[in-house]
């Protein structure tokens, strides 16, 4: 595998016990440096990839390696480089969100590093005195807020974040986008996020691939799958690529 | 350092919880009412036991004994019954009295009386040590009596005559003696003993399946199982906070219950006297399983802590949400506990196949009491490595299901609708 390749999915397939299939065959690839966003609608597969190689699932067939690392076999290697934002991640509502923060932080650092990734999130967070409020009175917009403040001042190799900015008002999910953008550009960093929200993957992603029934049907940067399917936009680029 | 953050966390989730303060007041309020349900079945079942009948050996043929003998049927509307052996009474009757040789005399001679008490024992149980309350009604009424022949006979006032009647009661237990109080006090420890650690296991089992449950519900399951810590460490750690917080809850249980049994003491002196009798009962079982028997209680208290926090997580890991995991652990709880709440009505069998209570993990203290009432530590050793089979079966599942998808997915009979 070539190490400017941060992520390598080949034939991917997850079977479901019960039989469903979750991806069937998917592929794709990200390099190092990239904010790659995989869209699709609802039950496409988009969590089902970002599971496994968040190292959470097991596939049933296929080839991934993160950052030159195999999920299965080599998982504790996988999550010293990749921070998880799962879709709808919350926190524990009776820890305030200080507590919170700390608590996954120091899974990673300790001591004075501890303390600076700590004051990191903190400023990411943004949720001024509220941070040392318990987080069952937090909004979701906040909760989300807090639990990206935690993927980001891991500052992982790899981001991997699940709908980021799911159910968010239009003011959080800018910010959210900002704060991966300026995170990616700033520290170098991968991300792999997921979401069904066209707009936000053509604002913020350097290379979309549109996943539709466990499989990719189509990939490239926003302005060149507009000009192949010769949409306006991504919507219409997707509408078309699944042939509705 | 992360450990100990992971242990940290476990803990203050559910101690910063409203609904675990209020599970504390409830559990106070349950048990205490529990302990007086079971106070009055256990004065019911003393009751049932003193209106049996008793075998009586008399080894002393003489006029004043025989005559004596005859009162004390008359008076206790006769329920004595002779019987030629104590071995033929006790096929009988479950108490056999002894009238020694010269006990006549020593009555004529006002010297101290003694008389001699054989219990059988079928079961380790509250209700067949209240046997030997039959024994004791028997020569508190010889006493009586003894007293108002001897007045009769120098023409004195009953008043004036000091007399001692000393009981000697003793257990037959599987074909062994046993000194009966010190059984009974024996008896009483185990069963506070038992209560003490099935309280723990039920609590422990249900806080570790809550930790899971509720941290899926709360959405930072998925975070925890990506941070760079092994699943086991997360497993042990959740063990070892649940059996923090059930320590902390049981500890208030006693409190409570400590309480309770001040408020409804009659006097000072009763509930110092309660007080004297709990320690004392706790040396005796110290004294009476020595240092090895202490030893395998001790263990058995760690596999219970173990086995219900692996348990726990089990059930939470494979419940999609604190409702389902609720529903499952409830049900496991009320079971193992209302298994050792029904051994005190019941009673444990004295015999060699005690040691398969070990394979429930819960009733392994039990099974570690026939061991040394019957004096065969076979039983305990047996007991205890069944117990230790499980509990390590347990946490061999719980790891293998905590390095598994089965964690996050947990169990369906649904076909999954893939994300």
């Amino acid at each position: 595998m070539s190490s400017s390749i941060a992520v390598d999915v080949r034939d991917l397939v997850k079977v479901y016990p019960g039989g469903v299939r979750g991806v069937d065959g998917l592929s794709f690839g990200v390099a190092v440096g990239e904010i790659y966003g995989l869209v699709g609608p609802n039950g496409s597969g988009k969590t089902t990839a970002l599971r496994i190689i968040a190292t959470l699932l097991k596939p049933s067939g296929g080839y991934v390696r993160v950052l030159g690392f195999d999920p299965v076999t080599e998982a504790t290697r996988v999550r010293e480089v990749i921070a998880y934002l799962p879709e709808e991640a919350g926190a524990y509502r009776d820890l305030t969100g200080l507590d919170f923060i700390r608590f996954f932080l120091r899974a990673r650092f300790s001591g004075r590093r501890l303390e600076e990734a700590v004051e990191e999130a903190v400023r990411i967070a943004d949720l001024g005195s509220d941070i040392r409020r318990p987080v069952r009175g937090y909004s979701k917009g906040m909760k989300r807020l807090l639990a990206l403040s935690v993927v980001l001042a891991s500052r992982p190799r790899l981001l991997v974040l699940d709908e980021p900015t799911s159910g968010l008002d239009v003011e959080r999910s800018l910010r959210v986008r900002n704060l991966v953008r300026e995170h990616a550009r700033s520290y170098g960093a991968t991300v792999l996020l997921s979401s069904h929200n066209m707009l936000e993957v053509e604002y913020l992603c350097d290379r979309v691939g549109i996943i539709y029934r466990g499989r990719l049907v189509a990939e490239g940067t926003p302005g060149e799958l507009r000009a192949r399917y010769s949409a306006r936009n991504l919507e219409e680029v997707f509408l078309r690529a699944v042939g509705g | 350092m992360v450990f100990a953050s992971l242990v940290k966390k476990e803990v203050m989730v559910v101690l910063k919880s409203p609904a675990f303060i209020v599970g504390v007041v409830i559990l106070v309020v349950y048990f205490s009412i529990l302990g007086r349900a079971i106070g009055v079945a256990t004065e019911q079942a003393t009751r049932e036991v003193v209106g049996s009948y008793v075998g009586v050996v008399s080894e002393d043929a003489g006029y004043v004994t025989c005559r004596l003998l005859q009162l004390a049927n008359t008076t206790l509307s006769g329920r004595l019954i002779k019987v030629p052996t104590v071995e033929e009474g006790l096929g009988r009757f479950p108490a056999v009295v002894v009238v020694p040789r010269g006990f006549g005399d020593s009555l004529l001679r006002n010297s101290t009386l003694y008389l001699y008490g054989y219990v059988r024992l079928d079961s380790v149980s509250l209700a067949q040590s209240a046997r030997v309350q039959l024994v004791n009604s028997v020569a508190r009424v010889l006493e009586e009596l003894s007293r108002a022949l001897l007045a009769a006979e120098k023409g004195v006032n009953v008043s004036d005559i000091l007399r001692t009647l000393v009981p000697r009661v003793e257990a037959r237990v599987g074909g062994k003696v046993v000194d009966f109080n010190a059984l009974t006090s024996l008896l009483l420890s185990v069963m506070m003993f038992v209560y003490m650690v099935g309280l723990l296991g039920v609590l422990t089992l249900m806080y570790s399946s809550q930790s899971v449950a509720t941290e899926k519900e709360e959405k930072a399951f998925e975070m925890l199982l990506t941070l760079p810590i092994s699943r086991t460490a997360i497993a042990v750690a959740k063990v070892v906070g649940a059996a923090v917080l059930s320590l902390i809850m049981v500890v208030a249980y006693f409190a409570g219950l400590s309480f309770i049994l001040v408020s409804i003491g009659t006097s000072e002196s009763a509930v110092e006297g309660q007080r004297v009798a709990a320690a004392a009962s706790l040396w005796n079982l110290v004294q009476f399983l020595g240092g090895e028997g202490v030893a395998l209680l001790a263990l058995s208290l760690g596999l219970m802590l173990v086995f219900s926090g692996s348990l726990g997580l089990l059930v939470g890991a494979l419940s999609s949400d604190t409702r389902v995991a609720g529903a499952m652990a409830g049900p496991v709880g009320v079971v193992l506990f209302a298994g050792l709440l029904a051994s005190q009505f019941t009673g444990i069998p004295l015999s060699p196949l005690s040691s398969l209570l070990g394979a429930s993990v819960y009733g392994l203290p039990l099974a570690i009491l026939v061991s040394y009432v019957l004096g065969d530590i076979t039983i305990a050793l047996q007991a205890t490595g069944l117990a230790t089979a499980v509990t390590v079966l347990t946490v061999l599942a719980v790891i293998g299901v905590f390095d598994s998808e089965r964690i996050l997915i947990g169990v369906s009979l649904r076909r999954r609708r893939p994300g």
